[in-house]
């Protein structure tokens, strides 16, 4: 066994916290607040990464990318995440949207899209969940039905991440009524500028631009917005969500938080209850668990054997490790968790923005719910 | 990065379960716990030629010897096959338990013949001078009260095996836990369905194998750390345990409740896991000690993370 990052891991982890050092300000806690230049910093630094090759390095190389291996691609998540992602809203494009296209695109979508999202020009969105459609994505009503030259779109998303900035919906249809709930789902790649498309923010706890709704009144596709074939959508995002396996790196921010609070909190750390210490020291233990679930999967997707239970069990501990950490670090602040907004307070913002947001962990990207669905019925299995 | 353990530790381990399984499994220790016979278990044992391992010196063998460890945990094996492979023959002990003060060692009484001493996980080393019978109860029942001869330095490769190795006999035992509950609940059916069926019963399984599953990553990380010498290993050893007792507790609790009754008996192999696991579980520290071990540790080794020191040399100790 070996568990250190091999010389082309560690040789791009410091080269990442390099250019973090030097384009990414101290005080930068993320590209989704209230003030424009957080999201233009994104920006321009998702083009730096881009010109390294480094936002994509996994794609190949025709695409943009650096044909790096999955561990590469590991790293450059758990370095984005720790500093508060200054990609920005690349999540979803550079995750599995991409891939997706590589996938099952044509050659002229992969021309349109592919080379614009290595270069981190383009923010996409997820048409997703719908108001009756959530953990049961398949259970969809928004409309595609056909018009003319192609299909007009009627219907409603909600919880839609990034949609007040993105250019392009990945757009989940139902084309077809009287198939089985799973087929008759068709994928649109559509641009947000299309006519017909409101996009209606959702204040909420976890900060602006997160939540948003996204109404669709006779917003014409045509045969050239269809990604793979009509009423087969559900594979695509079945394989497409597959893409993604361990999603964001949450243990890669828990790790640095907890790793500065003792410094951070200064004198206050020595009066800390001796419970609460302890506390920190086994999130820490569960922080490197939750870690090597993740090296897991990507140690099951080099060698091909991985399975939808694998990343479940690491979604649930990650997930839950989030919160925990969360509750730690808010025990730690005292009265300050209460709330800190001067520019001097930076680790309690930090931990009021992780604890924020943090309480979605459980929810996003198929609830906890649901991996334990997965989890149960692989383990169930009888054999 | 490769976070499997060697083919030849993962063969060696299979030629153990197979030889064990045939030799009795867990009757072995229905069989000591009545009478203190472990002469098969010895002469298996024998066979198989793992006291040639040396787990401390040689990396491969470590591998092995964490591999045979989990396996004897499987069949909750009656003889201390991990303080025998984190022990040092050549410096005067044939096996290395970790305990302090007034000491209880498992599975000591069965092995008069070897020459047992102890360590405080703190660099110190005592033989054994004396080996009482032993306890015969419910949850030590081959526990025994040993007196202790001076302590002087010991050897800190051993005294990290003497913690890690038993870790892995623990993850054994939770094997044949997380195994036999998923059984029960495909087998057992209450309500016209199997247990498998109920969502209540499907989530908890969910969360236990997830925890099961973080725990043997860990123990795997922990092994490599302890063989490589990495400059945490000395809290990483108390972290392996701390999740180690966690763990153990969520899976036998689990495999109690999904049993119900039928699991007390001692017809049923969890009854004897649990309570032969009970001795691992409480010595030398239980997890309140350990945790506070763990925390005291930390003042002195850094926890390596990402962003902690050591595996990466790259503490960012405040934002940004």
């Amino acid at each position: 066994m070996d568990f250190s990052d091999s010389e082309a891991a560690a040789s791009l982890r410091q080269e990442l916290r390099g250019l973090v050092r030097e384009h990414v300000p101290g005080t930068f806690l993320g590209a989704f607040t209230s003030d424009p230049q957080d999201l233009a910093l994104a920006q321009s630094f998702c083009r730096l990464l881009a010109e390294k090759h480094q936002l994509t390095p996994a794609w190949p190389v025709e695409y943009g990318g650096n044909a790096a291996s999955p561990w590469e691609q590991a790293v450059v998540r758990e370095e984005m995440w720790a500093h508060f992602e200054p990609r920005g809203a690349q999540y979803m494009g550079v995750n599995w949207v991409g891939p997706a296209i590589m996938r099952f695109g044509t050659d002229q979508q992969k021309e349109e899209h592919l080379g614009r999202i290595a270069g981190g020009e383009v923010i996409w969105c997820q048409g997703f969940s719908e108001p009756e459609a959530g953990s049961d994505l398949a259970s969809l009503r928004t409309a595609a039905i056909e018009d003319g030259d192609g299909w007009r779109v009627e219907g409603q998303k909600v919880w839609t991440s990034y949609a007040t900035m993105a250019d392009w919906c990945f757009l989940l249809t139902r084309t077809n009524r009287d198939a089985p709930k799973h087929r008759g789902i068709t994928v649109f790649l559509v641009p947000m500028d299309r006519a017909g498309i409101k996009v209606v923010p959702i204040k909420a706890m976890v900060g602006p631009h997160h939540l948003n709704e996204v109404f669709f009144e006779g917003v014409h596709v045509t045969g050239d917005d269809v990604l793979g074939e009509v009423d087969a959508g559900w594979n695509i995002v079945r394989e497409a969500l597959a893409f993604e396996r361990v999603g964001i790196a949450r243990y890669a921010r828990c790790d640095r938080l907890l790793n500065m609070a003792p410094a951070a909190l200064d004198d206050r750390w020595e009066t800390l209850p001796v419970e609460l210490k302890e506390r920190w020291a086994a999130a820490l233990v569960h922080v490197r668990q939750s870690r090597l679930l993740a090296y897991r999967v990507i140690q099951l997707v080099e060698t091909g054997e991985v399975d939808p239970a694998d990343t479940a069990a690491y979604r649930i501990a990650a997930t839950q490790t989030d919160q925990e950490v969360a509750e730690v670090l808010m025990d730690m602040l005292e009265e300050r968790a209460t709330g800190a907004s001067s520019r001097d307070q930076l680790f309690e913002r930090a931990v009021d923005d992780h604890w924020r947001y943090a309480q979605a962990a459980t929810v996003a990207s198929g609830s906890i719910e649901v991996q334990r669905l997965l989890l149960s019925r692989a383990l169930l299995k009888d054999r | 990065m490769r976070t499997q353990l060697t083919q030849d530790a993962l063969e060696f381990a299979r030629v153990v379960d197979i030889a064990l399984r045939n030799a009795g499994g867990v009757d072995l220790a229905r069989r000591a716990e009545q009478d203190g016979d472990i002469a098969e278990v010895e002469r298996v044992l024998e066979q198989l030629g793992l006291w040639d391992l040396c787990a401390a010196s040689d990396a491969d063998d470590g591998e092995v010897a964490a591999a045979v460890c989990r396996a004897a945990g499987r069949v909750a094996l009656p003889y201390p096959v991990a303080e025998r492979l984190a022990a040092d023959p050549d410096a005067g002990y044939d096996a290395l338990a970790v305990a302090s003060g007034p000491a209880r060692v498992n599975l000591a009484s069965l092995t008069p013949g070897l020459r047992w001493a102890v360590c405080d996980g703190a660099g110190h080393r005592a033989p054994v001078t004396t080996t009482g019978p032993a306890l015969g109860t419910m949850l030590g029942p081959l526990v025994s009260e040993v007196e202790l001869g001076e302590w002087g330095p010991g050897d800190v490769r051993a005294e990290r095996l003497a913690l890690v190795l038993p870790c892995w006999t623990l993850l054994g035992m939770m094997d044949t836990t997380m195994e036999a509950t998923r059984r029960h609940l495909l087998d057992r059916h209450q309500f016209g369905q199997p247990l498998a069926a109920f969502q209540a019963l499907q989530f908890r399984m969910a969360d236990t194998a997830t925890s099961y599953q973080a725990y043997e990553e860990l123990a795997k990380y922990t092994l490599w750390s302890v063989l490589t010498d990495q400059p945490g290993a000395a809290v990483d050893v108390l972290s392996c345990r701390l999740a180690a007792l966690e763990t153990a507790e969520e899976v036998f609790r689990t495999g109690h409740q999904m049993h119900g009754a039928m699991g007390f008996c001692d017809e049923v192999d969890l009854s004897w896991l649990s309570r032969h696991g009970q001795a691992m579980r409480r010595l030398p520290w239980g997890r309140s000690q350990t945790r506070a071990r763990l925390l005291e540790a930390m003042a002195d080794t850094p926890f390596t993370g990402l962003y902690g020191d050591g595996l990466l040399n790259t503490a960012e100790a405040v934002l940004p």
